[in-house]
């Protein structure tokens, strides 16, 4: 038994040296990744960014890691290209990996996805390895930022909520990138949308405003009184009906509820893979939507995704409010093309021609057919 | 504790009395009104054969009576599973996630949902992996060669860790807008997927459970007295103790299958009941399936009704138990061995 017991020890301190032995060699690799960066100091330059933290940054940015999930395709879009997006949360490789976006730009596929986890915990080993001139991450990630910094590794904070904030996130990605004129376009299309949508506002007013209800998925997370989407319904001439849910951008309610909410229209979100379909064939169980005013009337619609999720503040939000209002009042849009303003937006903005099974795509045309947009 | 006869009459009657009256209040309760006639309307109707395809038709019958009679059976399963471990560990601390049920079927819808999203195949996982933790702990604690209550408690443990290991793991690489949501609902519970084909699902095997431990009620009693007795009244208490256990373990499994993981029923209710009826398993039993169901029905009202978004049933059910779970351990400090 004592015997044994020794035995027993012995392996234990010999596998305990050999992982001891394992780490060190372990170290020793991405050790010596790191040190010729001080051999020449680089030219620097300072921006603001949008908690109003003066960063210093590198004068030729090349490469930058993302965090927040919608803005490595800000980065590509003001840049026009993937080429600098080292780094991007895993949600949106996932999102890159099922849309338009990978035949546009297949630079991004090499993106390193592993930096960040689900959780938005940063892996900081990960990041000295990929080191980036520049990491953008939210708002309410101070401590992620002082941590970069103790790295060396200069970090710029973006807000979420409104379309200011992406707009002012544009500019500030247009300063960075050095590509402030791209940027002045994608804000000034932005800004061409809500005074084309203003002009409208006179007719949308003596409409009836349908009630909508914007679906994430089958949980029965909707869009509240805090979300974007939110706004979005509001700017194209809709009601949200979760207006009085608030808290967060998306909630879970009951069904009772949103019968009682009653929606004539639903839109429902990209961010999971719930489909119209689901709904008029009421597949989920503990649900019934057989009585809800937009599933007895076919208006349930799968929302459209681009370089990105529509459902999200993005670059292309204006395009999305444009298609909500096609979506609520087609007799009022009759004078806009969506499909005709989709290909000039991608061709200016992108540079890439897209052919009519891409705009489908985007569209979400097979699960929209009555649309007709 | 010489509990007075009559006295007895009245508690079951208004036990009884309650649990009738929550059951009319959360078909007539929630975010859609519905006149209160009108719900008797639909009723009867429904109950004469007659569907009425009304909205409020709807609510009141494919979203209030299948996720109230959920409740009831959910909340009296739990209560009962509960007070049938606390008989036979003679251990008043005791609930039915002593035994690594709850991580293990939580474990199981986890991964299902991962795996496919939230459907039947995620619930016929949470079921076999909620008994199979069981078989697990049981087995672990045969690995000492005895099969103790503590052995069994202390393999419980164990089992338990590794299965919330895993569902953090889980919870860790799950899509952040797709799936994670969606397990983190589950693991706080809800009844908001009660429906037909679900109590059909899970009806049968939570009936069956509640009644086999209905039926064993009386030897509860006999293995609280000890072994020896036990064996001298010509029981075999190892063996009544698995059969008890193992009914317990199904009936919670099926119950945390279909609602997520909603704590503190199992462990409050009984104690409740033990004040109202007494420490006789007898009485005990059948007033935990009563009163589980009325406390279930209650907070499910709440978690409904009380604002626009649902508010997850375990929070309440932890809200509501911890603080009472502290009263009745300030004020019966000597009742428990």
């Amino acid at each position: 038994m004592r015997e044994h017991r020794k035995k027993s020890r012995y392996h234990i301190s010999l596998l305990l040296v050999i992982v001891f032995m394992l780490s060190l060699a372990g170290c020793q690799s991405s050790g010596d990744g790191g040190k010729p960066a001080a051999e020449k100091k680089p030219e620097t330059r300072i921006v603001t960014d949008l908690v109003g933290n003066q960063v210093t940054i590198k004068a030729n940015v090349e490469k930058i890691a993302v965090v927040p999930i919608p803005w490595a395709t800000i980065v590509y879009a003001v840049d026009g290209s993937g080429k600098k997006i080292v780094g991007m949360h895993p949600s949106a490789m996932k999102a890159y990996q099922k849309n338009i976006l990978k035949v546009m730009a297949p630079e991004i596929a090499n993106a390193n996805s592993t930096f960040v986890d689900n959780n938005f915990n940063v892996n900081y080993e990960e990041v000295a390895k990929l080191k980036p001139d520049l990491v953008v991450i939210w708002d309410y990630q101070p401590e992620i930022g002082k941590k970069l910094a103790e790295l060396g590794i200069p970090s710029v904070a973006i807000k979420y909520g409104t379309l200011e904030d992406v707009q002012n996130g544009i500019k500030l990605v247009g300063q960075i990138l050095d590509q402030q004129e791209r940027a002045a376009a994608l804000i000034k299309y932005q800004q061409e949308t809500n005074s084309y949508l203003k002009s409208k506002e006179s007719t949308l007013a003596g409409k009836d405003k349908p009630k909508t209800l914007y679906l994430r998925d089958e949980q029965l997370q909707v869009a509240t009184g805090q979300s974007v989407n939110k706004i979005m319904i509001n700017t194209a001439g809709g009601v949200n009906v979760a207006d009085e849910v608030t808290g967060d951008s998306w909630k879970k309610v009951t069904m009772e509820q949103v019968i009682a909410w009653n929606p004539e229209v639903i839109i429902l979100s990209n961010f999971s893979e719930i489909l119209p379909e689901d709904l008029y064939s009421n597949k989920f169980s503990g649900q019934d939507w057989s009585k809800i005013e937009a599933v007895k009337n076919k208006k349930v619609y799968k929302a459209p995704m681009g370089i990105y999720r529509w459902d999200a503040p993005c670059v292309e939000t204006p395009l999305m409010i444009k298609w909500l209002g096609k979506v609520f009042h087609p007799e009022v849009f009759t004078d806009y093309d969506m499909r005709v303003d989709l290909k000039n937006f991608y061709q200016t903005y992108f540079n890439y021609k897209l052919t009519d099974p891409e705009l489908d795509q985007i569209l979400s045309s097979k699960l929209n057919p009555v649309l007709k947009i | 504790m010489i509990c007075k006869q009559k006295n007895l009459k009245f508690i079951w009657l208004v036990m009884l009395l309650s649990l009738v009256g929550m059951f009319f209040v959360s078909l007539y309760g929630g975010r859609y009104f519905i006149p209160p006639g009108e719900v008797g309307e639909i009723l009867s109707a429904r109950l004469r054969g007659g569907a009425q395809d009304s909205i409020a038709g709807s609510v009141v019958w494919n979203l209030r009576l299948p996720r109230t009679l959920l409740n009831v059976l959910v909340g009296a399963g739990l209560a009962i599973a509960g007070a049938s471990y606390q008989g036979i560990f003679k251990n008043p601390l005791v609930s039915p996630d002593v035994l690594g049920v709850s991580s293990g079927a939580a474990f199981g819808a986890a991964f299902g949902i991962l795996l496919s999203g939230v459907n039947q195949f995620a619930t016929v996982l949470a079921l076999i992996f909620g008994i199979l933790s069981v078989f697990m702990t049981y087995s672990l604690s045969k690995l000492r060669g005895e099969s103790s209550t503590l052995s069994l408690v202390l393999s419980g443990m164990i089992i338990s860790a590794v299965f919330s290991a895993l569902i953090s793991l889980i919870k860790y690489v799950a899509d952040p807008y797709d799936k994670l949501p969606a397990i983190t609902y589950w693991l706080m519970g809800s009844f908001s997927n009660a429906s037909y084909s679900n109590l059909k699902l899970v009806g049968v095997p939570i009936l069956v459970g509640i009644v086999g431990l209905l039926l064993l009620r009386w030897r509860i009693n006999i293995l609280s007295l000890g072994d020896e007795e036990a064996y001298s009244l010509g029981i075999n208490p190892v063996r009544t103790r698995l059969v008890i256990i193992a009914m317990a373990t199904f009936v919670t499994a099926s119950c945390v299958t279909v609602t997520g993981v909603i704590g503190w029923v199992g462990l409050v209710i009984p104690h409740i009941c033990r004040m109202l009826v007494g420490e006789d398993h007898k009485n005990l039993l059948p007033a935990s399936c009563i009163v589980g169901a009325i406390f279930m029905i209650i907070v499910d009202i709440i978690a409904r009704s009380a604002t626009a978004a649902e508010i997850p049933i375990g929070i309440l059910t932890a809200l509501v138990g911890a603080p009472f779970f502290a009263l009745l351990f300030k004020t019966s400090k000597g009742d428990w061995q």
